[in-house]
């Protein structure tokens, strides 16, 4: 398990926590996002920050990225740049986590885009249903960019032990999980940390909710790592290793009590 | 690699003042900027032998910049604070309070100097003695100056390069040229023909504008002029800032260009139009069309292009205002969907109506709605009844018989336009 240091409780507020990994020409889109999203947040009192943790980019990125840290320091705009690669994204997850300023952290890719004026809504979600993760829908943008989909779109049901179909961009309670351990490092769960992590918290009785409104735009973009993982033999391994870890006996489908179907929207309640 | 960035050079100096207002309540009159932050720590870990720093800040930042240079004293020959004007035991006791363990071990304990050791060069060199401070140690001064006058502040960046000429001195804050007597004082300092250059960092490259630091060197001091050179290299790179944006709008007008030959220069479609003729519609009815049909993409909803065929209406051609009429109109559904009633769907079609003016301007876009009685199925040719009310002043109208699919568009809209009608209202 990951020692993760930092483990005082912080103040309550948005950390958008965005790791990057030599995506250079998709950062403008990312980080405008991100710092869209922190000022449609402080406009409602909530305050926030974004938090990029990039891991040893060989392209252009870092250079970038001081450029935009330089410009919009003052608009909460932190670069956080680590000395070595990883290799996994889950590592430089935790790396970033003792460095976030707030509680509630936002897991962001550097590929993908936020949706600005409905972070509040997710926020909300998470401080009223005490969860450990919020997520939502996620427009799926097609690598010919001419095709649209909508994913992640369900609550958590048993159906997750079999597949992932909830997004990497998620809102979490960085405390629950540092308590927790936070990412899984393990390399066999390449491109599927957050699978795991979503098995994970809900195994341990955290609550998973989700929030009937779209998230961020995910962008189906070539060469991705997780084009990578659906190697079939790395895909196999992958699902060996969480029905060895989570669903040895194959009775977890009954016992995802805590978080099984938990639909909430902040104006409504739950659903 | 060099993994510093702003926020990880600011990050104890924020940790620090936002302990030093939840406890104490107190904000600095001097506040470090994270530019400076990391541009004071650029410099000190670019230097090629470790400095000394006397850190003479302190008392401005209230303790900020001490905390800042103790936590930089691994990096560093030695940091030497001012006998402190505020609670020391603030500035010493932080560490141990730092929420971020990486910080807090990265503090050491420095040494404090009274300020008498700085007036006369004896003291001076009595206190380096005393503190066993390396005599190789290149020697820089932190300085925040916000009151006093340029004669005043000229004089005491004098004393300090009285006791060290070589001293590097870190002086902010700088202000707007004319308004700040820190920078009126530096230049005076830094005149043509004297030893000294000033060094303003906000000079050094547009992502350091916002920089109030300015860096006094001796001018045969080679390395500081070497240094700025390298800490602009890791924002200006290979990174021209201009010349990409120049780049960029070059393409986008070349993407356009290719857009626009598309559209006017591939030969349209031949499409009929409301008076039964056949004709290639104009530039800016395909415009209108192609944007629709590109915002519908966008929004990723379905492109609805409705088909049908008009064979025959059924109208009076003069009739009296504010008037409702019972008119009819034959059309075939070349849809390949049914139209349904408003019973069956609430996507159904219902038939309605546009007043334009004689010139063909839009004078009332919604006309009446009136529902189809049952079903129209593809292929299938029907005579549908339909009201429309006549408008409320008398003159010469167009009247555009049009099909509205509710909640999604008009037909007019989606490819399918209606016949028009000349219509004169009596008084």
């Amino acid at each position: 398990m990951p020692e993760l240091r930092n483990a005082r409780t912080a103040p309550a507020g948005v950390t958008i926590l965005m790791t990057n990994w030599n995506h250079e020409y998709l950062l403008p889109r990312s980080v405008g996002s991100a710092l869209r999203t922190v000022r449609d947040l402080r406009k409602h009192g909530v305050p926030a920050e974004v938090l990029v943790v990039d891991d040893a980019s060989r392209d252009g990125s870092l250079t970038l990225l001081r450029q935009y840290e330089a410009l919009y320091f003052e608009d909460g705009l932190r670069v956080l740049a680590l000395p070595k690669n990883g290799g996994y994204v889950g590592i430089a997850r935790n790396l970033g986590m003792p460095h976030a300023h707030y509680r509630h952290t936002v897991f962001f890719d550097s590929d993908d885009e936020l949706i600005p004026e409905n972070m509040i809504y997710f926020y909300r979600s998470m401080v009223q249903t005490g969860a450990a993760l919020v997520y939502g829908s996620m427009i799926g943008v097609g690598d010919d960019a001419d095709s649209y989909t909508l994913i992640s779109n369900e609550s958590y049901q048993p159906r997750i032990l079999q597949q992932n179909y909830i997004g990497a961009l998620v809102l979490t309670d960085r405390m629950q999980l540092t308590d927790l351990g936070g990412y899984s490092e393990n390399p066999d769960m390449f491109a599927r940390e957050d699978w795991e992590l979503h098995l994970h918290l809900a195994a341990n009785g955290r609550r998973v909710v989700f929030v009937p409104l779209v998230m961020g735009i995910y962008y189906d973009v070539p060469n991705s790592m997780t084009k990578d993982a659906d190697k079939s033999a790395i895909h196999q391994k992958q699902h060996a290793f969480i029905r060895r870890s989570f669903n040895q006996l194959g009775i977890r489908q009954r016992q995802l009590l805590n978080t099984r179907h938990l639909r909430y929207h902040p104006d409504i309640g739950y659903l | 690699m060099n993994t510093e960035t702003i926020f990880s050079s600011y990050k104890p100096i924020e940790q620090y003042l936002e302990l030093l207002q939840t406890a104490r309540g107190i904000v600095p009159s001097v506040l470090i900027r994270g530019i400076d932050a990391f541009l004071m720590r650029q410099i000190v870990l670019c230097y090629p032998s470790a400095p000394t720093v006397v850190d003479l800040a302190g008392a401005a930042t209230v303790g900020a910049s001490t905390v800042f240079w103790a936590w930089m004293a691994g990096s560093m020959q030695m940091a030497v604070g001012m006998q402190p004007a505020w609670d020391v035991n603030v500035v010493e006791g932080w560490p141990s309070l730092a929420s971020d363990g990486s910080s807090a071990q990265n503090i050491h304990p420095l040494p404090f100097i009274g300020s008498e050791s700085l007036e006369m060069p004896g003291e001076w060199a009595i206190t380096k003695a005393e503190l066993s401070i390396n005599s190789l140690s290149p020697l820089f001064f932190t300085l925040a100056q916000t009151d006093g006058t340029p004669a005043e502040i000229q004089k005491r960046i004098e004393c300090l390069l009285n006791l060290e000429r070589n001293a590097v001195i870190l002086l902010f804050p700088i202000g707007t040229t004319g308004e700040s007597a820190a920078l009126e004082a530096a230049l005076n300092v830094c005149r043509i023909g004297s030893d000294y250059r000033l060094s303003l960092m906000r000079e050094v490259s547009p992502f350091f504008a916002t920089s109030q630091l300015a860096v006094i060197s001796r001018r045969d001091n080679q390395h500081i002029p070497s240094i700025l050179d390298r800490i602009r290299a890791l924002y200006d790179g290979n990174f021209n800032y201009l010349a990409l944006a120049e780049e960029n709008i070059k393409l986008h007008l070349q993407s356009a260009k290719i857009q626009s030959v598309a559209i006017t220069q591939v030969t349209p479609d031949a499409e009929r139009q409301p008076d039964g003729s056949v004709a290639v519609p104009p530039l800016s009815q395909r415009l209108l069309k192609r944007a629709k049909t590109f915002i519908r993409k966008l929004t990723g909803g379905q492109v609805i292009e409705h088909r049908l065929h008009y064979v025959k209406a059924l109208l009076p051609n003069q009739m009296q205002i504010g008037e409702t009429y019972e008119c009819s109109i034959r059309v075939r559904n070349d849809d390949p969907k049914p139209w349904y009633t408003p019973e069956q769907s609430k996507n159904c079609i219902n038939i309605a109506y546009h007043w334009k003016s004689e010139k063909g301007e839009m004078l009332v876009k919604e006309g009446q709605r009136s529902p189809l009685l049952a079903a129209v199925f593809p292929g299938e040719t029907a005579t549908l009844p339909f009201k429309v009310t006549m408008p409320g002043q008398p003159g010469k109208y167009q009247l555009e018989v049009d099909f509205v699919h509710e909640g999604v568009a008009w037909f007019s809209d989606t490819g399918a336009p209606g016949p028009t009608f000349a219509v004169e209202v009596l008084p």
